[in-house]
């Protein structure tokens, strides 16, 4: 027996055979081994690039629906503008025609030309008249509007922030099951309001007198191509109105606490030639005999302004000014019972600015187990740490690992301007509303910045992030999800530590 | 009696040899084939997502698949090598598709203002070649997104109108 094996032990350690296949399977071993961790890491860094996609999309979906909300906000201020343009141009129309008299007036006076003018005199009486009961019937429904377009859209700052929530979380639900959480976090402002105060009335009115100028202007263009070769003095002439609008916004809006716009200069150069004209047909003793309706009144003001004999020019002058004046406050008045504090449209909020941290938005996502299944660790050495977080969370769509949120992205909504927020095409000042008046509201993403409030404290952040989606859960499911102190707790106890929260 | 043992041996040797250098060849080509997997992979998930971006920041107006072309800089040539080396057996723009769809739209229930999410799946594929061996397969990805609004200057002509007839045409 022995001897056997003192024999075959030589022939053993001679014998090669298979010595090339023990090395060749412990080698392959190991390269299917390192295929497999091959496999691993292509999974994680996959998984971490969805990670960052879906934690992209969340952010970039709710900043878009803030934008949004901003745009819509300019469009029912639009909205507003327009429908008080209406008073505009009929507080416009109405002193044009009180202008009008008075020249028409001054050519009934005059023997040589003036008839036609003349004849349009009554016509533009009854015109103010028509004017404003125009201005009377529609005060009312003007207001109206105003009011509720103002309610309209106190409505929409309140309803935006979580419809922005909702759709990101809309969004964030077609990443699943690769990424199992994915949810936005506002500002904390942001999530209860848009960034908006009640702007001013006048600036509401300033906007009103330029509607008339630039939509009668296209109308114009559009509607009526035979009138374009008056173009430029229609234009000049809605120019004048949108300026008169602007230097005196309580006449033209029946704004309270205004005063009515003064009476243009050569409007008491009109009045002066009418006095010298009525003098001139005084000192020729004969009354006046023209045929036209206006002989009456006309031979009234010479007896009126006569006395001794002598026309008392400067005493025509002012009476004829004071008489025109009154018809201005005339038809200044009827304004007063307005509730402008609730006809307000919105202004962008003092403390916004482009870049601001009251715009920014939030996105986490975070993981579902199974999608890296064939090397967890891979996903937590990611994350610069060898340790998988222990944390977990129960919902009504299952219990999602990980506190860790492995997507992070920062996205903002921003006025797309140039230069700085308060000069130039931004919102200048010194009203700071020009902001609210254009459709110029755009989300974007931005670089991710730890130093914002709203990540100051990433516990805070993350446990209202989980504690929404809890909320969504339940919304979605109608499934009662109780809310869990001790996961808060242990929320807050994972990320205040700062070596368990990797940002990238 | 020894000397042909010594030949039978070498004959054992040349052919564990085959077998052990063929499995080499074909492991070292799955991994070969891994990395352009996951490259390639990578490549469609990023072209998509940019792609996605691009085409909500533009109101989900116009062509994704110009929207690949703007944020990929692509320039698949008949050799169908994308510029970062990453090689794609097939142009991969095929199968790229795009559309906006209401998605919010009664299908969570939850309020919604009819927000539009775009939606971009890009579509590539992956081969790889060694020793006799060949493996190939098709990658795809679809990426999701919110749409923003479109921007204007004008405020009233074509500002509000177009403003108030998008609002209404989504009710």
């Amino acid at each position: 027996m022995d001897r056997r094996t003192n024999a075959q032990t030589p022939a053993l350690l001679s014998d090669s055979r298979g010595a090339i296949m023990v090395m060749g399977l412990f080698f392959c071993s190991i390269l299917v081994g390192g295929l497999w961790y091959l496999a691993g890491l292509g999974d994680a860094m996959l998984y971490r690039e969805r990670a960052q996609e879906a934690a992209d999309a969340v952010a970039f979906t709710a900043a878009a629906v803030h934008a949004r909300g901003m745009n819509i906000l300019v469009m029912i201020n639009l909205i507003m503008a327009v429908i008080l343009s209406i008073r505009v141009a009929l507080k416009a129309l109405l002193l044009l025609e009180i202008v009008a008299e008075v020249v028409f007036a001054v050519a009934c006076l005059d023997p040589f030309g003036g008839e036609a003018l003349c004849a349009a005199a009554e016509p533009d009486g009854d015109a103010i008249g028509l004017t404003q009961d125009a201005i009377n019937v529609t005060r009312e429904p003007i207001n109206s509007a105003l009011k509720s377009l103002a309610d309209v859209e106190k409505t929409i700052t309140k309803v935006i922030p979580p419809a922005a929530i909702a759709a990101s979380y809309e969004v964030g639900r077609k990443y699943d099951p690769a990424i199992k959480l994915t949810v936005a976090v506002p500002q904390p402002p942001l999530e209860t309001t848009l960034p908006v105060v009640p702007g001013t009335a006048n600036y509401l009115c300033m906007e009103a007198g330029d509607v008339v100028g630039q939509v009668v202007k296209d109308v114009l263009d559009k509607v009526a191509p035979p009138l374009a070769p008056f173009n430029a003095a229609i234009g000049w002439l809605l120019d004048r109105v949108g300026a008169m609008a602007k230097s005196a916004p309580q006449f033209f809006c029946e704004i309270p606490g205004g005063t009515p716009p003064k009476p243009p200069s050569d409007l008491k150069e009109a009045v002066t030639k009418k006095c010298s004209l009525l003098a001139s047909q005084q000192a020729t003793g004969a009354p006046y005999n023209t045929g036209q309706t206006t002989d009456a009144q006309n031979n009234a003001d010479i007896t009126k302004y006569t006395k001794n004999g002598q026309f008392d020019q400067a005493a025509c002058v002012k009476d004829q000014m004071n008489t025109t004046t009154s018809k201005f406050n005339d038809a200044a008045s009827g304004g007063d019972a307005a509730d402008w504090a609730n006809m307000l449209p919105a202004a962008p909020d003092p403390n916004y600015g482009n870049g601001c941290p009251i715009a920014d938005t939030l996105g986490i996502s975070t993981r579902d187990d199974k999608a890296i299944a064939r090397d967890p660790k891979l996903v937590d050495i990611g994350h610069f740490s060898s340790q998988s977080t222990s944390a977990s969370i129960t919902s009504a769509i299952g219990a999602i690992q990980g506190a860790t949120p492995d997507g992070f992205a920062q996205a903002e909504f921003f006025y797309d301007c140039h230069g700085q927020w308060d000069k130039g095409d931004c919102n200048p000042g010194p009203d700071y509303q020009d902001a609210m008046w254009h459709f110029k509201w755009r989300p974007r993403l931005v670089f991710f910045n730890n130093t914002n409030s709203l990540f100051q404290s990433a516990a805070d952040a993350l446990s209202r992030a989980y504690e929404t989606q809890l909320q969504l859960d339940q919304a979605t499911t109608g499934v009662g999800v109780k809310r869990n102190a001790a996961l808060r707790s242990e929320l807050e106890s994972v990320s205040s530590d700062s070596s368990k929260v990797f940002v990238h | 009696m020894r000397a042909k043992r010594r030949a039978a041996e070498r004959g054992a040797v040349f052919i564990e040899a085959i077998i052990v250098v063929i499995f080499f060849i074909v492991a070292l080509t799955g991994v070969t084939y891994f990395h352009k997997l996951y490259v390639g992979k990578l490549r469609v998930m990023r072209l998509s997502r940019a792609a996605a971006l691009h085409y909500a920041i533009n109101a989900c107006q116009g062509s994704a698949s110009g929207d690949l072309s703007a944020v990929g800089g692509l320039s698949p040539g008949p050799s169908g090598t994308e510029g970062n080396g990453a090689d794609f057996g097939s142009d991969p723009l095929a199968g790229a598709s795009s559309d906006a769809q209401s998605a919010l739209k009664g299908q969570s229930g939850i309020s919604s203002l009819n927000a539009q999410i775009a939606r971009v799946s890009t579509a590539g594929a992956v081969a790889a070649q060694g020793g006799g061996v060949a493996y190939g397969s098709k990658t795809n990805t679809t990426s999701w997104v919110g749409c923003a609004d479109k921007t204007s200057n004008d405020q009233y002509t074509t500002g509000l109108i177009s403003q108030a007839i998008s609002a209404i045409s989504e009710l």
